[in-house]
C-alpha cells in the first residue's frame, strides 16, 4: 500500500491507520444503536429482495400496464356509442326524435298506421 | 463496516446526523441493489455508494452554503456537534500519557482530514483506513488510478505537513 512512500511516510501512514481504526471502537452508544438499526433495515431489505427473485420485473410490469391501457383505449374507440346503430332509421326521422312533443306520436306510429288502414282515421278513438 | 463508513462520512460532513443518514441510505441502497453480487465485490461496491452519497451531500451543502452566505443566514448544523472522540476516554493504551498523545493525534488527524479537499480525503481514507489498493480505490471513487495516485499523494503530504508535531 505504501510502496511509493519513504519509510518515514510509511510509519506515519501506519500510525494514521491505527488511529483511525481505533476511533471505530470509541463511538457512543446512541450512534452504535443507530448503526445497528440501519444494518437491520438493510438486512431486511436484502431479505425482501431475495424473496422476490421470482417476482415480475419492473419493466415487465410497466409493459403490462401500457398494454392494458392501450387495450382499454382501443376498446373504447371500437365500442364508441356514436358508431352504434342509431335509434332512427333515416336522417328524416331525426327531426321527429328531437322534437320532444311528438315523441308519443312517434312511438305509437304503428297504432296510427293501423288506424288509417282500418279506415277509422277520421273517427276519435 | 458501518462503523468505518460512519467515521468516513462524519469526517466529510462534520455532522453526526448527516453521517448517520448517509450510512443508512448507503446500506439500504447496497442491500437492495447489490446483495446478490459476489461477496468479493461487496467492499468496493459499498464504498462506491458511500462516497457517491458523500459527494452528493457535499454538492448540496455547497449550494446551500452559498445561498445562506448570500442572504447572511446562519448555516444549518454549523458546529452543531463537537467531536465525541474528544470526550471519550482512551481504553486502548495502559499508559495514560501515551493514551493522551494517541487521542490528541487522532483528533488532530481527523481535523486535518476534514480540511482536505473532498477527493484527497476520499483517496486517503479508502487507501489508508480501509486498506484498498489503487485499483479498488479508483473503482470506489469512480475515477482513474492515476487520479487516485495524485489525490492520495497530495493528501499524505498535506497531512504530514499539518501534523508535523506528531511525526513518528
Amino acid at each position: 500500500m505504501n510502496g511509493n512512500f519513504s519509510d518515514h511516510e510509511a510509519r506515519f501512514l501506519e500510525k494514521a491507520r491505527l488511529a483511525l481504526r481505533a476511533s471505530e471502537d470509541r463511538l457512543d452508544a446512541a450512534t452504535l444503536a443507530r448503526l445497528r438499526d440501519a444494518r437491520e433495515r438493510a438486512v431486511d431489505a436484502a431479505g425482501e429482495r431475495a424473496a422476490g427473485v421470482f417476482r415480475i420485473p419492473n419493466w415487465m410490469r410497466a409493459g403490462a400496464f401500457a398494454t392494458a391501457a392501450a387495450a382499454v383505449i382501443l376498446l373504447a374507440v371500437w365500442a364508441d356509442p356514436a358508431k352504434q346503430d342509431l335509434p332512427v332509421r333515416s336522417p328524416d326521422e331525426f327531426e321527429i326524435v328531437l322534437y320532444a312533443d311528438n315523441m308519443d306520436l312517434y312511438e305509437d306510429m304503428d297504432f296510427y298506421e293501423w288506424l288509417v288502414e282500418a279506415g277509422n282515421g277520421g273517427s276519435t278513438a | 463496516m458501518e462503523r468505518r463508513a460512519f467515521g468516513m462520512a462524519r469526517l466529510s460532513c462534520g455532522s453526526r446526523e448527516d453521517a448517520l443518514d448517509i450510512v443508512q441510505d448507503t446500506m439500504l441502497h447496497f442491500a437492495r441493489l447489490y446483495a446478490g453480487r459476489p461477496e468479493g465485490e461487496w467492499n468496493v461496491l459499498f464504498y462506491r455508494i458511500l462516497h457517491s452519497r458523500i459527494t452528493d451531500w457535499y454538492r448540496r451543502t455547497a449550494v446551500r452554503r452559498r445561498f445562506h452566505d448570500w442572504f447572511g443566514k446562519p448555516r444549518d448544523g454549523e458546529n452543531d456537534d463537537e467531536d465525541p472522540l474528544a470526550r471519550v476516554a482512551d481504553t486502548i493504551s495502559p499508559d495514560p500519557a501515551e493514551g493522551v498523545m494517541r487521542q490528541e493525534f487522532t483528533v488532530a488527524l481527523q481535523a486535518a482530514l476534514a480540511r482536505l479537499p473532498l477527493r484527497q480525503q476520499q483517496a486517503f481514507v479508502l487507501r489508508a483506513w480501509e486498506g484498498f489498493d489503487t485499483a479498488q480505490t479508483a473503482r470506489a471513487m469512480g475515477c482513474s488510478e492515476g487520479s487516485v495516485k495524485t489525490h492520495y499523494s497530495r493528501a499524505v503530504h498535506a497531512l504530514q505537513s499539518k501534523l508535523g508535531e506528531f511525526q513518528p
